[in-house]
């Protein structure tokens, strides 16, 4: 099934579970399966009506001749095949969403930007609520734990060295204004710039 | 007129290190404890790289939140100085190898900044504007120079300097109108040459006295500051020597700090810019601090590692990161490389076999068969090489190398252990690597060999470009240290394929490309400046990748410099030999001024011998190097002169500045200085020709 239009989509997943990164929405095939499960569903049904007995006996249904059943089943596999691929494409492209909102500290704001222009309006949407859901979550018990933080490098120090990769400007922070220009290293507080960093516009160096 | 005295007992009352050191921290419990308070400009050399690294430790261990910028030359700097004027909580400004010699209180530079701003001045180079060291006044004040010891010593100039101030503020009148005259004239000049604006304006202040006498009297004093001023560039104590010096003022001193300091000590001895003998005076002071800060290694350095060249062997242990004084042979990173490249490669068996030609090569060749070393051993990576010859390297060098007039083979030097993680490196091998980095980690491409191929001839034998090594993750991006694929680059990406898709907005995202290609070639020595100063740090990985990039750079100026000669293309002047690099392709290599330099360097060395024996029954003088290499993309030549010395170790002070001044004046050539370096200067394409006649009439 080289022509297989769904072996794009799976193959679409894997390539972009492999390099961890959010490929554009695949719209094209998306509908094309979608009218494939359409069109193989007219046949499957068309199919049945065929060999249905005409009259309204009530009865023990007797068992459609083979030829009616072996098209039949291969129509209901073809279909529930192409129903997993779909889902198996969104719901992968759903996690890789999730995944991605939350190392960006849970900030639509801030992730926007770079992934709109792979997303489906339908995603647009998802990402937008997941956001709105998650940050009125975190709200409740914010001044105790920040469930948006990220907790894959426990800091080990109060300073941390950052160089700028986006030009932020003046920012200021608890001790002062601070002008964060690109080229430079910066021994900064932690505490003071972890947004920046979170957000991108800092790195650490060590 | 602040300048500071190396602490030289804990008692000290005067200005010191420390006293500097702690006006920087004073700010350190307060609200003012920012990143903006407290920067730290570096130069783009070896040395400013060590200093910095150890001024950020030890600001770093006292909580001091600051700010590193790599500076790649006057341009830059003014631009930065526009900045930091903005900033309100700017209240120390750290030089390191910049701006010695510019008049830093004037208000051209740092005249307008808030007095509570302090400068620190910490520069090898000499001269230094007096005005600096000795001028008075609430703006003099805020320039603070960390002195090496030298500036009690120069009475004289101090007197002359005071003397003709004096006098100036004596008759004002008509001094107001001479200085009115003066700005107006340093307005139209550029700012690179203030540095000998200075004593241009005593020699024409002198014009209108009366007195006899007193003009005598002056014109001594100026004639004094003119001598200083013009006895050419020179350097006095490394950089970071200086600020490894505050460090064990301040009882910090630990091995990492002082190999910094070694290195910059190493790479002022390697790049000819102290003598044997300064050389000497340095390592004699690191000798006792290595022995003091190394005494756990030294049990088994008496068992046979004490003075080893490269062949010796050590015992190492896993987390052994000792320093061990050695001696050094001079050949170019020959634990790295074979035996053969590293001699062939070095400037110095260059000079005494003249190995640029089939001769010189089968002398070399000679040697080494005399010596009982067979040349596939040579060709051998030196790691592999057998173990008998390596260790009668030394003594066999010792007994056949004075009868090829390779005397004087060794110099006393350092090296350090990385554990397991990598063999020994001397201090000069961190050096070249990190070298390499600065000059060509981003920006050009070159071809280093593949680690196991070496020497595999036509079919074995692999290169591949060098590329930075992407930081984990994020970096890999376009292999530019600096520029990871951020968002913006990401979304510029999106707009690409969109605009493709849609077949018209082509355009917008070739603009963005240009834009982005500009902003790649200006920051591409800044990602190089930040390479280095990683490997400096204990990024062991990026050090090891570094030393095929030193050898690939050496080779690239061995082949250009045989070339050269071979080519008869270096021409000689009444005062100088000048070689031009119009063509070939290393030319986007050379066109960085250290680059160019070192090639001029490694072309007085390697002719020195040479040209003695050329002049048999004439004056024996060495004939300073102009070096030209055409730059272009900008449409420019770089030009390097550098001054020969007659023995190899000495060094002469390097009198091109006021030369290159001069012969632009005359010529009317449009330069511009865009490095610290004073001897290397860009020369506009058409303007060349001009410059170089001009430059070769004057007397040398």
């Amino acid at each position: 099934m080289s022509t297989d239009p769904s072996q794009a989509l799976l193959l679409e997943c894997r390539r972009s579970a492999q390099t961890v990164t959010l490929l554009p929405y695949n719209a094209a095939v998306v509908t094309t399966l979608i009218r494939q499960i359409h069109t193989i569903h007219a046949h499957l049904v068309q199919s049945l009506r065929s060999a249905a007995i005409p009259g309204d006996e009530v009865g023990p249904t007797p068992t459609p001749p083979p030829a009616v059943m072996f098209t039949s089943t291969h129509h209901h596999l073809q279909i529930r095949r192409l129903k997993r691929v779909l889902l198996v494409y969104h719901s992968h492209r759903l996690n890789m969403l999730r995944g991605m909102l939350h190392r960006a500290h849970l900030s639509v704001t801030h992730l926007l930007p770079s992934i709109r222009p792979l997303l489906s309006p339908s995603e647009l949407t998802f990402i937008r609520s997941y956001a709105q859901i998650s940050m009125s979550y975190r709200a409740e018990f914010i001044d105790v734990l920040d469930i948006a933080a990220s907790v894959d490098e426990p800091p080990k120090g109060m300073w941390v060295n950052v160089r700028v990769v986006k030009e932020v400007g003046e920012v200021i922070t608890e001790g002062g204004v601070v002008d964060f220009r690109k080229g430079g290293r910066y021994l900064v507080r932690r505490g003071d710039v972890e947004m920046l960093l979170v957000q991108g516009y800092l790195e650490v160096v060590d | 007129m602040v300048y500071l005295t190396p602490p030289t007992s804990a008692h000290d009352a005067t200005h010191t290190y420390l006293t500097a050191y702690r006006q920087i921290l004073a700010h350190r419990r307060t609200r003012l404890n920012t990143p903006s308070a407290v920067v730290i400009l570096a130069a783009l050399e070896v040395d400013a790289l060590c200093a910095c690294r150890i001024l950020a430790s030890l600001l770093t261990r006292d909580g001091v939140q600051h700010r590193i910028e790599p500076v790649a030359g006057y341009p830059a700097l003014v631009a930065l100085k526009d900045q930091l004027r903005k900033s309100a909580e700017l209240h120390s400004l750290v030089l390191l190898n910049i701006g010695a010699m510019l008049d830093l209180a004037s208000e051209d530079w740092f005249g307008e900044f808030p007095g509570t701003v302090k400068v620190h001045v910490i520069d090898s180079r000499r001269p230094r504007s007096l005005a600096n060291l000795f001028g008075v006044g609430e703006r003099q004040e805020r320039v603070v120079v960390w002195d090496d010891g030298e500036v009690p010593r120069m009475d004289e100039e101090r007197r002359a300097f005071e003397m003709t101030m004096f006098e100036e503020s004596s008759d004002s009148d008509e001094e107001d109108e001479e200085d009115e005259e003066e700005d107006e004239e340093e307005g139209m000049e550029e700012d690179e040459e203030r540095e000998d604006g200075t004593p241009r304006k005593k020699r024409k202040l002198n014009g209108g006295m009366s007195k006899r006498a007193r003009r005598e009297k002056r014109d001594e004093y100026v004639a004094r500051l003119d001598k200083y001023y013009t006895a050419g560039t020179s350097y006095g104590q490394s950089c970071a020597g200086t600020v490894y010096i505050l460090a064990t003022a301040l009882e910090r001193a630990d091995n990492a700090l002082l190999w910094l300091a070694i290195l910059g000590l190493t790479y002022q001895y390697l790049s000819a810019r102290i003598k044997r003998g300064q050389y000497e005076l340095m390592h004699e002071v690191f000798s006792d601090e290595v022995a003091r800060l190394n005494t756990a290694s030294l049990p088994s350095a008496g068992a046979g590692a004490g003075a080893e060249g490269p062949g010796g062997r050590q015992q190492l242990t896993a987390d052994d990161s000792s320093i061990r004084p050695s001696e050094e042979m001079r050949f170019m990173l020959v634990r790295h490389w074979n035996l053969y490249d590293a001699m062939y490669h070095s400037a110095y068996v260059m000079s005494r076999l003249r190995a640029w030609n089939e001769k010189g090569r089968k002398q070399l060749g000679g040697m080494l068969a005399k010596m009982g070393f067979s040349l596939q051993q040579c060709q051998q990576a030196f790691i592999h090489m057998d173990q008998d010859l390596k260790r009668s390297l030394r003594a066999k060098m010792d007994n056949y190398a004075p009868e090829y007039g390779l005397v004087e083979l060794t110099y006393p030097s350092y090296t350090r252990s990385f554990g397991f993680r990598l063999q020994p490196l001397s201090a000069a091998d961190v050096v070249e690597g990190v070298g390499a980095l600065l000059e060509a980690a981003g920006g050009v491409k070159l071809e280093v060999e593949l680690e196991g191929n070496r020497g595999g001839g036509e079919w074995f034998g692999g290169s591949r470009a060098w590329s930075l090594p992407g930081r984990a993750g994020a970096g890999a991006g376009a292999g530019k240290e600096n520029q990871p694929l951020s968002a913006a680059d990401a979304r510029a990406g999106g707009e690409g394929k969109a605009g493709g898709r849609d077949g018209g907005e082509g355009k917008s995202t070739q603009l963005a490309e240009e834009e982005e290609r500009e902003g790649r070639e200006e920051e591409w020595w800044v990602g190089n400046f930040w390479a280095a100063y990683d490997a400096l740090g204990m990024n062991i990985n990026l050090l090891r990748n570094s030393l095929p990039l030193a050898m690939a750079l050496q080779r690239a100026i061995v082949r250009q410099g045989t070339a050269l000669i071979s080519k008869r293309a270096i021409t000689q002047t009444k005062s100088f030999r000048l070689a031009t690099i119009r063509e070939g392709p290393d030319l986007a290599l050379f066109a960085h001024p250290s680059t160019l330099s070192r090639l001029a360097l490694w072309l007085v060395d390697a002719t020195r011998n040479w040209v003695q024996s050329m002049q048999v029954g004439r004056k024996k003088r060495l004939l300073p190097f102009v070096v030209a290499c055409a730059k272009e993309e900008a449409g420019t030549f770089v030009v390097v002169g550098v001054t020969g010395a007659e023995e190899m170790g000495d060094v002469k002070p390097n009198t091109f500045n006021l030369a290159f001044l001069e012969a632009r004046d005359r010529s009317g050539a449009r330069t511009r200085q865009v490095t610290f370096d004073t001897s290397v200067v860009e020369v506009n394409k058409e303007d060349l020709h001009k410059f170089l006649e001009t430059l070769a009439m004057r007397a040398g």
